[in-house]
């Protein structure tokens, strides 16, 4: 299985840089940030995990593929013999990167909750909670992945145009329902862009997670990250490396 | 074998070859030389499968193990050893212990001995490309290909080099080879192509000057199958590009080297 050294590889890249600092910095400071006023609600704090997760991932995204080194994948893809692997290497090693952040936050209301008597949110925080609420941080993660990559160099073939209509996309993410509840025209925005906003209508001021709209939530992420990502993949194959 | 058929490649409005039909055998090195920008580079990658012709199909008789050498090899932020490491690893051809220990066979063959260690940011562009070279030589490959990969290297190294190619290509390796320099060619190729006016042509390349080195008869000492006797001595034959070295080895040997003269020549 030529994927998982491939992985360790991306991951020793990523992890052996300093592009995680930033990143990590930010992660601390914000989760310093949410969690200094008590009573909290728990849904706010997933909520509001998830979109930052989802903004992060995006840029991170953005950072990698952009600093991708064009005969450092080429020597990849002759090593995974062929694109599948290299791809599934690809996507998984994102994956992972953003596993390793969703448990930044996944952790910080735990260390608050635990700093603080175990009473800093408004109702008791339940080791179910917490599983609804990385569900929601993992599922937003997906959605940065997929906006980050969407627009790699080798399909727009301009950086240039890549940064400038990721920032567009990712914003027009964040406030695709206001616009589509102002102008009807846009609801095509609905099913182009993933639903990161939908935690927030349904959990956000929530005293507890409810598992009926989180799951929804996390298992629309994956099919709507299995779509793109094929799509993605079968057009940078079909582009190759020109 | 992998067969290239009517191939046509352009960039924007810019075509860089076109009608080109070529057949890489087994066992066998074939060289594009030309000058910058002819393609040459550009052919390698099509061939491989790294660009999409514009035109044109490549066949390939089996899902073939690649190995590449580029141009210019990136400075990747880690220890060359751990790069070579990883990449092992992905190959999958041998374990942790024997991966190591063909690293350092081949580190040692350049002469890299302790620049394995070493962040590859502060490697040198030699040392750099000669990574590059462990990288694809360490995978057995199937088909190597080769873009200009004696850039910087010192001269050592690029008889190493040629050495090794040769062995490959005794192993049946299928060998696309981009260069400028006439030693590599002369030492390496098989067939020989340019790109002309976007057409894939044969190239015939000047045969080398050979020289005879005459040795002085010395009863104490028996001469090699290459010394060919003659009145009062030896003649070995040597090309230009080996000359210095065969006078080197001869002098090592004790032999006393009278004169050196073209082959063709009557001084």
């Amino acid at each position: 299985m030529k994927s998982v050294p491939m992985i360790k590889y991306r991951l020793h890249r990523y992890f052996g840089s300093s592009r995680p600092v930033i990143p990590v910095i930010f992660t601390i400071c914000f989760l310093r940030f949410i969690y200094s006023v008590r009573p909290m609600s728990i849904g706010t704090g997933a909520v509001l995990s998830g979109i930052v997760q989802f903004v992060m991932m995006t840029f991170i995204t953005l950072s990698l593929n952009g600093g991708e080194e064009t005969v450092e994948e080429q020597l990849l893809l002759f090593r995974g013999k062929g694109w599948r692997i290299y791809s599934i290497a690809r996507e998984l090693a994102l994956i992972i990167i953003s596993k390793f952040y969703a448990i930044l936050h996944i952790l910080g209301p735990i260390v608050v909750n635990a700093c603080n008597d175990f009473s800093f949110f408004s109702t008791p925080l339940t080791a179910m909670d917490v599983v609804k609420g990385a569900f929601v941080v993992l599922g937003s993660g997906l959605a940065g992945i997929i906006l980050g990559d969407v627009l790699h160099p080798r399909i727009t073939g301009n950086r240039r145009a890549q940064l400038v209509g990721t920032v567009m996309l990712m914003l027009l993410t964040i406030v695709k329902d206001a616009l589509i509840a102002k102008c009807r025209v846009l609801l095509f925005l609905d099913i182009l862009l993933p639903p990161v906003m939908k935690p927030a209508h349904d959990l956000g001021n929530k005293e507890c997670l409810a598992l009926k709209p989180v799951l929804a939530f996390f298992f629309m992420m994956i099919l709507y990250y299995f779509v793109v990502t094929i799509v993605k993949n079968l057009v940078l194959q079909q582009r190759k490396f020109s | 074998m992998i067969e290239l058929k009517n191939i046509k490649k352009k960039y924007q409005d810019k075509v860089i070859f076109e009608d080109v039909n070529l057949t890489l055998c087994d066992a066998t090195v074939t060289a594009l030389i030309g000058h910058n920008g002819c393609g040459k580079s550009t052919m390698l990658k099509v061939a491989s499968g790294l660009i999409r012709p514009d035109y044109g199909e490549i066949h390939y008789e089996k899902n073939y193990r690649f190995a590449y050498v580029p141009e210019k090899f990136p400075a990747v932020n880690m220890m060359a050893r751990s790069y070579l490491m990883h990449m092992a690893e992905i190959d999958g051809l041998y374990g942790k212990t024997e991966s190591m220990e063909r690293i350092n066979a081949l580190a040692e063959d350049f002469f890299l001995e302790g620049m394995l260690d070493k962040p590859m940011k502060n490697l040198s562009k030699g040392t750099l490309q000669k990574i590059g070279v462990i990288q694809a030589f360490m995978s057995d490959p199937e088909v190597l290909l080769l873009d200009e990969p004696l850039s910087g290297q010192d001269v050592d190294s690029q008889d190493v080099f040629i050495d090794k190619v040769k062995k490959l290509k005794e192993q049946g390796t299928i060998v696309l080879l981009s260069a400028h320099e006439p030693d590599l060619i002369h030492a390496l190729a098989d067939r020989v192509y340019t790109i002309r006016d976007c057409k894939l042509i044969p190239y015939e390349i000047s045969p080398r000057t050979r020289y005879m080195i005459w040795i002085a008869q010395d009863e104490n000492r028996t001469p090699g199958k290459e010394m060919k006797p003659t009145d009062n001595g030896y003649i070995v034959v040597a090309d230009e590009r080996d000359l210095p070295l065969e006078i080197k080895r001869l002098q090592k040997e004790g032999w006393h080297i009278g004169k050196v003269y073209e082959e063709c020549s009557n001084d």
